[in-house]
């Protein structure tokens, strides 16, 4: 609990100041302009999407191999956070597209995949509210969790595979120092944040699969 | 391009995304406690 406590402070602070630097230290971007300042929270929330899924597949196969449920319960809070970050990470480009590409939304390669992994992840946390049996539901849970995650490498690969709109991915070694320090400073604030919001969606869903591994009481 | 619109916008809905999703937990934290609490009064 005081570890959730530090890593929550720690998440307010490192968010913080990041978005200070990212809005009022960090120089605009001359071709761009202002709204280049998204760069600093969409690379970071893409980040943790491809992340999430990551420990999702990574506990889907924990569970198909020793079917301990504490790695589904991993694997649904790094889902559920996955599938918030996914949502922000298109909703944030598409407001950095309208004033650069002139529209909202366009059927390039790296959108339309980015879109098909938030159904599959949205699919995925469907499918576990269909059982109330909390093997069977890790089972299908672990099953889309692996195939799911075939799609992770195929978005990032989508800039370089097709002629793409989106630019090649972006990161603290491809930009100048100033720009780089503060977008590995939001990367490294988001990823904390993640990690607080991961852990206590699992301990939630730990006491949740308590109560109902009690089952009901029994008639006296 | 230098609409601050844009900008106010996808900060805005980051920060209301996330807070949302906190007073989600916040939600689910006690209703499970509350689960406990009559789970255990009942045994």
């Amino acid at each position: 609990m005081r570890a959730q406590r530090v890593l929550g402070g720690l998440s307010l602070v490192g968010v913080g100041l990041g978005t200070i630097a990212a809005l009022f230290l960090v120089p605009a971007d001359r071709l761009q302009g202002q709204v280049q300042r998204l760069l600093y929270v969409h690379v970071p929330v893409a980040w943790l999407a491809e992340l999430s899924f990551f420990v999702v597949f990574l506990m889907s196969l924990l569970y198909l191999v020793q079917r301990k449920l504490t790695w589904d319960l991993v694997a649904l809070a790094a889902a559920e956070v996955g599938v918030l970050c996914t949502s922000l990470t298109l909703i944030l480009g598409s407001l950095w597209a309208k004033p650069i590409w002139g529209i909202w939304w366009t059927w390039d390669p790296r959108l339309t995949t980015t879109a098909i992994l938030l159904i599959i992840y949205v699919g995925y946390l469907i499918v576990r509210s269909m059982t109330d049996d909390p093997d069977q539901r890790a089972r299908w849970a672990a099953v889309i969790g692996v195939i799911g995650f075939v799609q992770v490498p195929i978005v990032y690969l989508s800039v370089f595979w097709w002629r793409s709109l989106h630019q090649p991915p972006s990161s603290p070694r491809s930009m100048a120092t100033a720009f780089g320090a503060v977008l590995l400073l939001n990367l490294a604030a988001y990823t904390v944040a993640f990690t607080y919001l991961v852990l206590r969606r699992y301990r939630v869903a730990q006491i949740n699969l308590e109560l109902e591994l009690r089952g009901p009481e029994e008639e006296p | 391009m230098n609409n601050p619109l844009f900008l106010i916008a996808g900060y805005g809905i980051t920060f209301m995304s996330i807070v949302a999703y906190l007073m989600r937990l916040r939600r689910l934290e006690d209703k499970a406690r509350q689960a406990v609490e009559a789970d255990d009064g009942r045994r």
